[in-house]
């Protein structure tokens, strides 16, 4: 088995609002080899970028820890971690400043890290550009001249310019046209591959995220409902989460269709949640104890691991005798 | 006597002056829409389908535009006629797509909801206008309608604002309601049930619904009948079916390749370059530049041309199918 890179345990974050502490993650633990591709999908609300914030040492914990190797992360985070742990946010349109070439984005990890000489700069630049997809013509333009799936590559050939280990992707190719979207993950992964990268993926697109990643890890207000390799939990999506999640995605075939699973769309909301589950309130079965007591991730199966209280319910047949 | 469509956008034509020269923005638009029919316009950023959309609701004269082509709304012209100010919001609803910057945040849901009401019924007494504007909500499952009609738009959360806008654009009962990627900036639990509630609202009402989204998926569970559209023309239409199983023009087919599959199999190829310059777009078929199939006819106009009952294809690879 390759080896742990990132762990994070038992993380949790609150934040004030008004006299009320909220929390925007409550006791996630997961963890991340080396040359894997981690899912967390979840919808607005479940805490997906403060995960993401808090790895990267922009806010700091409640508490829990985030271990690197085995050894807890500093905050702030000192330089040479600065540059394993590389960022490609979300919005295209504002992940580039607009005053700074192309070239001078990309050059600012290289002079930051001093990983290469100044007199290389350009030559170094132009290579990264290459290996993302666009020619040294980029090198000199503003990012107002770039299209959304050019600025991406920009952000993406930043990010690999610290020769980082690992990789968190915000969503990064949910503002693209789905012509484009295809070409930026295909290259996400060539790189991937190519470094033997680590990438914590944030997204929402669960189609995305099947043909991505190999294990996922679904969150709900800030818990983790499901978790386990990609395809197992999409054949036997087991926390109603999940099912509803997978039963939302609009899809363009029969086959695909048919591996929705069913929900009882006409169900209607309950009262808020307490102490309990928090999907208690949308959850068509939910029960008294559901809102009393919140439940603890259990494995199903070896790594398919689940928070609900009536799992079994929604374990496949087949897995019971087979 | 001849059935009248409910909609019908005939050639329609648009350009729009920029420092750079005239951008020849939509070609030869032409689509129908029946009554109770849901139809779709599906395409990619930039292709101009919520140009066209603002086209029918009259929403773009001035503004240095140049338009020629026909809007008939059951058979009476309305393009650049006044006819659409009063059909606007009363016989056409439209529901924007971005829900929280389409409602007035210094009034209350009720207020809102009642002037529009107030369009047709001017006379309507104050309890059946209130009674009249819940039951709008209960329609699109508003839970507790009362607390959200006291509400104002920033107290509520994006996909209850989408539903309020659902039920604002269908609570005079519309002949046909234009909708701008409802949904698209939701979560895609909350999409899914803003859908299924526009869906069954619009059955029950029998209207008629043109759909505007860049999802292939949201296109096949919503509608009867899609257009195909790429850098301002219709390249493809038909019935879902028919254009899902089989789909005709390149574009359709790498547009569909393009979508990542729930079932899994790999990520998909994409589609390489952009759209054309409108200033300049390339002649004939404007797909050409990308299109793994040009040949030098497609530099001549491409008419479309029917391929299967009720499907029609802009695409010179079928020029040798004949009719019918």
């Amino acid at each position: 088995m390759a080896d742990i890179l990132l762990e994070v345990r038992d993380l949790t974050k609150e934040f004030a609002v008004g006299r009320k502490r909220v929390r925007a993650l409550n006791g996630v633990s997961l963890g991340l080899e080396e040359g894997e591709i981690l899912a967390v999908v979840g919808e607005s609300g479940s805490g997906k970028t403060t995960l993401a914030n808090l790895v990267l040492g922009i806010e700091m914990p409640t508490y829990g820890d985030i271990l690197y190797r085995g050894t807890p992360l500093k905050t702030p985070r000192p330089l040479h971690m600065r540059r394993r742990l590389q960022y490609v946010q979300q919005n295209p349109w504002t992940t580039l400043n607009p005053r700074r070439t192309v070239f001078q984005s990309v050059a600012l990890p290289l002079a930051v890290h001093k990983l290469t000489p100044p007199r290389l700069w350009r030559e170094r630049v132009a290579e990264l550009l290459h290996l993302v997809g666009l020619g040294p013509e980029f090198l000199d333009r503003y990012p107002h001249a770039l299209s959304g799936g050019q600025r991406q590559r920009v952000a993406i050939a930043r990010a690999l310019a610290a020769q980082p280990e690992m990789v968190i992707l915000d969503e990064p190719t949910s503002a693209l046209d789905v012509s484009v979207q295809a070409r930026v993950l295909g290259l996400l992964l060539e790189i991937q591959a190519r470094f033997s990268l680590s990438y914590l993926f944030i997204s929402h697109d669960l189609a995305v995220v099947r043909n991505f990643a190999r294990r996922i890890l679904v969150l709900y207000r800030g818990q983790v409902m499901e978790t386990g390799p990609t395809e197992v939990v999409f054949r036997n999506p087991v926390h109603p989460y999940t099912r509803l999640l997978l039963a939302s995605v609009p899809v363009v075939s029969e086959e695909e269709a048919a591996l929705r699973p069913s929900w009882p769309w006409d169900a209607q909301d309950r009262l808020g949640p307490g102490e309990g589950c928090p999907f208690s309130s949308r959850c068509p079965w939910a029960q008294e104890l559901c809102w009393r007591e919140r439940p603890s991730l259990v494995p199903i199966q070896k790594s398919h691991l689940v928070a609900c209280h009536f799992a079994e319910l929604f374990v496949e047949e087949v897995s019971h005798h087979g | 006597m001849i059935a009248v469509s409910l909609l019908e956008v005939k050639q329609l034509n648009l350009s729009l002056r920029t420092h750079t020269g005239l951008a020849h923005i939509l070609k030869d638009v032409s689509l129908r829409v029946e009554a109770g029919e849901r139809v779709a316009l599906v395409g990619e950023t930039g292709c101009g389908k919520s140009l066209t959309l603002k086209a029918i609701l009259g929403l773009l004269e001035g503004k240095g535009l140049v338009v020629s082509g026909k809007v008939l709304f059951e058979g009476e012209e309305i393009l650049g006629t006044p006819r659409i100010l009063r059909l606007r919001g009363v016989q056409i609803g439209f529901i924007p797509q971005d829900p929280a910057a389409s409602l007035n945040p210094t009034f209350s849901i009720a207020d809102q909801l009642l002037a529009v009401v107030r369009r047709v019924r001017r006379n309507l007494p104050k309890e059946k206008a209130w009674a009249l504007i819940k039951e709008a909500l209960v329609e699109v499952a508003v839970p507790d309608p009362d607390r959200v009609l006291a509400s104002y738009p920033f107290q509520l959360s994006g996909g209850l604002c989408q539903r309020v806008l659902i039920a604002t654009a269908l609570v005079n009962r519309p002949k046909l309601v234009l909708a701008d990627e409802p949904g698209t900036a939701l979560d895609v639990t909350v999409q899914a049930q803003t859908l299924r509630a526009m869906r069954h609202l619009t059955e029950k009402s029998g209207s008629s619904v043109i759909l505007v989204t860049h999802n292939l998926g949201v296109v096949r569970e919503f509608a009867d009948r899609v257009y195909v559209m790429y850098a301002g023309t219709i390249v493809e239409h038909g019935p879902v079916k028919s254009v899902f199983q089989t789909p005709r023009h390149p574009y359709t087919r790498a547009l569909l390749d393009s979508v990542p599959r729930l079932t899994g199999g790999g990520l998909p190829q994409g589609l390489d370059g952009h759209i054309p310059d409108y200033t300049s777009p390339p002649k004939g078929c404007r797909f050409r530049p990308r299109c793994a199939f040009a040949r030098p006819e497609c530099a001549e106009e491409q008419p479309l041309r029917q391929v299967a009952e009720g499907h029609e294809v802009a695409c010179v690879l079928y020029a040798e199918v004949p009719r019918g």
